[in-house]
């Protein structure tokens, strides 16, 4: 069952109408609220690296209040343990049970800030959950609900005493992005208004929670051409032969590519996935997934650099597929 | 692109560049290796002014001052851009690159060890900077011989390229650029051949270089700063074009160019006579049949100017001859002066020894004193190496095959001059009978024609020339013959009929009442030089002077008088050079008076005039056509008619033909596209076919450009609501769910014709007629936008 066009213009709507709410919070940053939504509703988490008090929280809450669901804050340190964030089983002597007591993970936006400064070991459970998007203690599964995602911001600045996300847990993120300084108009209005510094508050829930699954549901029957997919297939070898990278794209991450595409097409109203897609979601959801070769680094080059060289480089796809 | 950096938007052109520059250092800079390359260019087309220069100099000294001049020019304006020089400050430097090389390049003579110059340099680099462009057009070729005129090229040179590679360096408004450098260096090349010579055996070179270098290079500078590869993110970007102004220069160099191909190729396919030169305007060639022939003025010297002084010479050696003309062609009239054999050349003072010219001859200087000799004809050529004239002489030109000299101004009573001259060998009567038999005549000079045949020559020779087999003999026995059966008259008191026309030399040799041979040097010469001309050697008749060989000890100053006056012949042999032979009787073998002469009652006392027709004027050149001439004009009128239409015809097709061309291929893609493959992908031909305009018009669309990205750039040619529309419909069916009907495939097709409809209505002219036969399109589709048919493969594969 594929999605309809009467489906991709609902899906457009409401994902504009999330879009414009959180606009509201966070003024003029449309382009990564976009691809938080894309995220969220691609099933995928997001990794934020920016500087403090660029709006990394503000987004988490503000996506959370929009889609009526609940939103936790995990601040990592380097003592935080792994209990700390699925939670415990306790003891209860009133009724001589061992109770589950649910850890900050459990909730439908949850925002952990400076991942990078928790020990590998404590990054490596809320990564678990973050691909299972279940907690299992003790032997019994807990279900994190849905919608789930995670949004895990980095500072690019202060390196001292972090530990840096290795590869193979970036892979799991679908998006990598970063908020940025408003441009100055925005600036203004966010000066103007900065005796009130917390707009979220004033938000509303515009969709159900109900309704962001079954946008999820839906998404995944968005129509895919051959084409695209060979251009997908395309672009993820140029990753692995560049020059310049010594790990190119994986599948998983190639899966990313495609379900984020196809978000992308039905946020536009399109019942099927155009090559822009692709494109305008191939850095943002790749350029973390990369490794450069050591000389690529010495010379200076980062991946988003690879990836627009890469993008350029393979022509886009005319003609239908032959399935 | 968006003023702030929005994540994840990569441009690609800055991706690429910045990583390599920090890698490879200078070389890789792009502002480095694009001032390289457009100099390289703009040595490359500078080249062509060079060659251009070169062969009107003859030698090395033209392509030397040409390519000094351009490497000076380069340098100065690289030099001159690095330091931030003005404009005063660099034509200051200019002119003191000018005085300091000049002089070495153009006047080495004037300089001190043929590099420093000096106050003469100076002075005459100053008045060369505008008078050698007067000097190379009038000076006899090679004007490499005469010291000044290459100054021109030099100055040209100089010139050209500092604006050239100034306009390449410092100019910063983009469309400026190529207009800049290339009009400084067509205009070196096109002075180069207008100021050149007929012959430019690189012209095809040349033209083919230049147009190509300039085609190579302006379509690589117009490859600057076109759109980057544009990557869209989430539909927020936007695109830019480039400059307005760039596409306009753009324009403009590419109609620059296309007259310059034009002119190329006309100059290609031009024949060489056709080669229009400035030369030819200023200087009329030298027309040497304009001067009667010095033979026709042999028998007023030697009878009327008999005993007087013609004029005097000092420093002639014993036995030899004043050489005054060689006459090589012969048309029943006249033997004549011709420039059968090499061409007449204006001569300055110092002549250099041509092909002709004895290698190591031994040169005398001779001095003359004109008295009652007048004439154009110069007393003293032969193989001249120097002229000094304290008179003016007006124009003198020398033909070095024949050792003629002419000066236009005439001489006259008091006339001063001296030359200096390689005698001809002269050969006592023992000398010549040593001479071998066996040599061989030497049938590579070339010999004017003989247009009129005399029976008698072909009649007598078997008589004279006996049995001798050898050349050598035939010209010996052919001398005897003349010498010893002739008489010699020369009408005083002697009666004898002046001329040399055809039928004089029947009456000399074969006279209608038996009489026997009288005549002078002028007839026995002609019959003699006929005789040899009938055996096929080259053979020559000349006119000179030799004194009296008993007056001849006189002293070091011989007065010659009109009795010594003489003509003989001369033929030229491998190994010997010209051999003369004197086939007139001496002068004391006088006809018997005692024996009747029929002439002498036929013929009046008086001095009768030469023996010519009446129709023809004795001093005028002969005609230049025979009938059979006009016979083929008039027949050749139809000829020249069907010729002209041919090439009219010709033209049209290759002019229009490349258009219709362009245009059928175009039509024949567009029907395979729309006709052609599965409905989605007849559906996206009707997209490639708007690529194709875009890219005719000039808008390149990089191949990563998705459809909508296109659609983008396309946004200044066609209005967005047109085409961001049509990218939409026809990515909705490549690339839904559904197989599109052929009711779609019309839909979007309509709408394609709806834009081009819209596109011609707002477009210039200019884009409409690029729209309709750039080839752009053609030449540049890339694969991706498959061909005509479309060929079902899938979509991405490159």
């Amino acid at each position: 069952m594929s999605m309809t066009p009467e489906n991709a213009t609902w899906f457009a709507q409401t994902f504009t109408k999330l879009t414009d709410n959180i606009g509201q919070a966070l003024l003029g940053k449309t382009d990564v609220i976009r691809l938080a939504l894309v995220c969220m509703l691609a099933e995928g988490h997001l990794l934020l690296e920016d500087a403090p008090g660029t709006g990394k929280t503000a987004l988490a809450r503000a996506m959370a209040a929009t889609v009526d669901g609940t939103h936790s804050r995990i601040q990592f340190t380097p003592d935080l343990l792994p209990s700390d964030i699925t939670g415990i089983t306790m003891y209860d002597q009133r009724t001589s049970t061992w109770d589950f007591h649910k850890g900050p993970v459990f909730a439908s936006i949850v925002l952990a800030d400076e991942i990078n400064r928790a020990s590998p070991k404590t990054q490596s459970a809320l990564l678990e959950v973050m691909e299972e998007s279940r907690v299992t203690v003790d032997g019994v599964r807990h279900d994190v609900g849905r919608p789930f995602m995670v949004i895990a911001t980095q500072n690019p600045v202060e390196q001292a005493g972090t530990y840096k996300l290795p590869e193979a847990q970036l892979d799991r993120f679908l998006i990598k992005a970063s908020v940025g300084y408003p441009d100055r108009a925005a600036a203004r209005l966010i000066l103007a208004g900065s005796a009130n510094p917390d707009r979220t508050q004033q938000l509303r829930a515009v969709v159900a929670s109900a309704a962001v699954a079954q946008m999820i549901d839906l998404v995944k029957e968005n129509h895919v051409d051959d084409a695209v997919l060979e251009y997908v297939q395309q672009l993820t070898e140029a990753t692995r032969d560049d020059a310049e990278t010594s790990l190119g794209v994986s599948t998983r991450g190639s899966i990313a590519l495609v379900r984020a595409a196809r978000v992308l097409a039905a946020a536009q109203g399109r019942n099927y996935v155009t090559p822009d897609d692709v494109k305008a979601l191939a850095t943002p959801v790749w350029a973390h997934r990369l490794v450069l070769s050591p000389e690529a680094e010495f010379a200076g080059s980062t991946p988003t650099q690879v990836m627009g060289r890469v993008v350029s480089s393979i022509p886009a796809p005319q003609l239908r597929g032959v399935s | 692109m968006t003023a702030t950096p929005v994540p994840g938007v990569a441009r690609a052109k800055a991706a690429t560049s910045g990583s390599t520059t920090r890698r490879a250092g200078l070389w890789q800079s792009p502002a480095v290796r694009r001032g390289a390359v457009d100099l390289a260019a703009v040595s490359v087309l500078l080249s062509t002014g060079v060659l251009a220069f070169g062969p009107v100099f003859g030698g090395a000294v033209g392509y030397t001052a040409a390519a000094a001049g351009a490497l000076l020019g380069l340098s100065l304006a690289v030099v001159s851009s690095w330091r931030g020089w003005t404009k005063l400050g660099t034509l200051l430097a200019a002119i003191v690159v000018y005085l300091a090389f000049g002089g070495p390049l153009a006047l080495p003579d004037t300089t001190v060890g043929g590099l420093a110059p000096t106050l003469e340099t100076i002075e005459r680099l100053t008045l060369l900077s505008w008078q050698s462009w007067r000097d190379v057009l009038t000076v006899p070729l090679p004007a490499g011989d005469f010291d000044g005129p290459a100054v021109l090229p030099f100055l040209v040179a100089l010139v050209s390229s500092t604006l050239a590679a100034g306009g390449v360096l410092r100019v910063r408004r983009r469309g400026w650029v190529v207009a800049l450098t290339l009009l400084p260096a067509a205009t070196f090349l096109v002075a180069g051949i207008l100021w050149g010579s007929h012959e430019a055996p690189s012209a095809a070179l040349q033209g083919a270089l230049f147009v190509l270098a300039a085609l190579g290079w302006t379509s690589w500078r117009s490859q600057l700063g076109s759109v980057d590869t544009h990557v869209v993110f989430l539909r927020s970007a936007t695109t830019r074009r480039g400059p307005r102004a760039r596409q306009t220069a753009t324009a403009g160099v590419s109609l620059l160019l296309a007259a310059g191909l034009g002119v190329g190729g006309w100059l290609l396919l031009a024949p060489e006579p056709d080669r229009h030169v400035l030369r030819d305007q200023i200087d009329p060639p030298f027309d040497p049949d304009a001067y009667p022939s010095p033979l026709t003025k042999f028998r007023y010297l030697e009878s009327d100017l008999e005993d007087e002084v013609l004029f005097t010479v000092s420093g002639l050696p014993d036995g030899a001859r004043i050489r005054l003309a060689a006459m090589d062609v012969y048309d029943g009239d006249v033997y004549n002066v011709t420039e059968t054999s090499a061409e007449f050349a204006r001569v300055g003072s110092s002549v250099e020894p041509s092909e002709y010219s004895e290698p190591d001859a031994a040169l005398t200087d001779l001095s003359f004193h004109i008295e009652a000799y007048d004439g154009v004809w110069l007393p003293g050529g032969g193989d001249l190496r120097r002229l000094d004239a304290t008179d003016n002489l007006g124009d003198v030109y020398y033909n070095a095959a024949t050792g003629t000299a002419l000066a236009t101004g005439g001489l006259g009573e008091g006339t001063d001059y001296s030359v200096q001259v390689a005698l001809a060998p002269s050969y006592s009567t023992e000398q010549k009978a040593d001479l071998p038999s066996d040599a061989q005549p030497d049938q590579s000079f070339p010999i004017g024609p003989n247009s009129a045949t005399v029976d008698a020559v072909g009649a007598m020779l078997p008589d004279l020339q006996g049995d001798a087999a050898t050349p050598m003999d035939q010209l010996r026995a052919i001398e005897t013959a003349l010498r010893t059966d002739g008489f010699y008259a020369d009408g005083d008191p002697d009666p004898s009929l002046p001329g040399h026309t055809s039928r004089r030399i029947e009456r000399l040799l074969a006279d209608e009442n038996g009489g026997p041979m009288v005549g002078d040097d002028e007839q026995y010469a002609v019959a003699a030089a006929l005789m040899a001309r009938d055996l096929g050697l080259p053979a020559r008749v000349v006119m000179g002077f030799y004194p009296d060989p008993e007056a001849a000890a006189t002293g070091d100053e011989i007065a010659i008088t009109g009795d010594d006056a003489h003509v003989w012949i001369e033929v030229k042999f491998e190994d010997l050079g010209w051999v003369p032979f004197d086939p007139t009787p001496e002068d004391d073998q006088r006809p018997d008076q005692q024996q009747p002469e029929p002439e002498k009652r036929r013929d009046p006392q008086v001095l009768p005039p030469p023996d010519i027709p009446e129709d023809r004027d004795p001093q005028a050149p002969p005609p230049a056509d025979s009938d059979v001439d006009k016979d083929e004009e008039t027949g050749g009128g139809i000829w020249r008619l069907v010729k002209i239409a041919a090439i009219a015809v010709g033209a049209a097709t290759v002019l229009v033909g490349p258009f219709a061309l362009i245009a059928a291929r175009k039509a024949r893609r567009r029907r395979r596209r729309r006709t052609t493959g599965r409905p989605s992908d007849r559906i996206s031909g009707g997209w490639a076919e708007i690529v194709d305009l875009a890219t005719d018009v000039g808008v390149r669309v990089p191949p990563p450009a998705t459809r909508f990205e296109s659609a983008v750039l396309l946004q200044e040619l066609v209005p967005p609501t047109t085409s961001i529309p049509i990218a939409h419909r026809v990515d909705a069916h490549v690339f839904g769910a559904a197989e599109p009907t052929d009711v779609d495939v019309e839909t979007v097709w309509t709408a394609v014709d709806a834009l081009r409809t819209e596109f011609r209505k707002t477009a210039s002219v200019r884009d409409r007629i690029r729209q309709r036969f750039s080839v752009r399109s053609l030449l540049r589709r890339p694969r991706w936008l498959g061909r005509g048919g479309l060929s079902a493969t899938s979509g991405g594969s490159r």
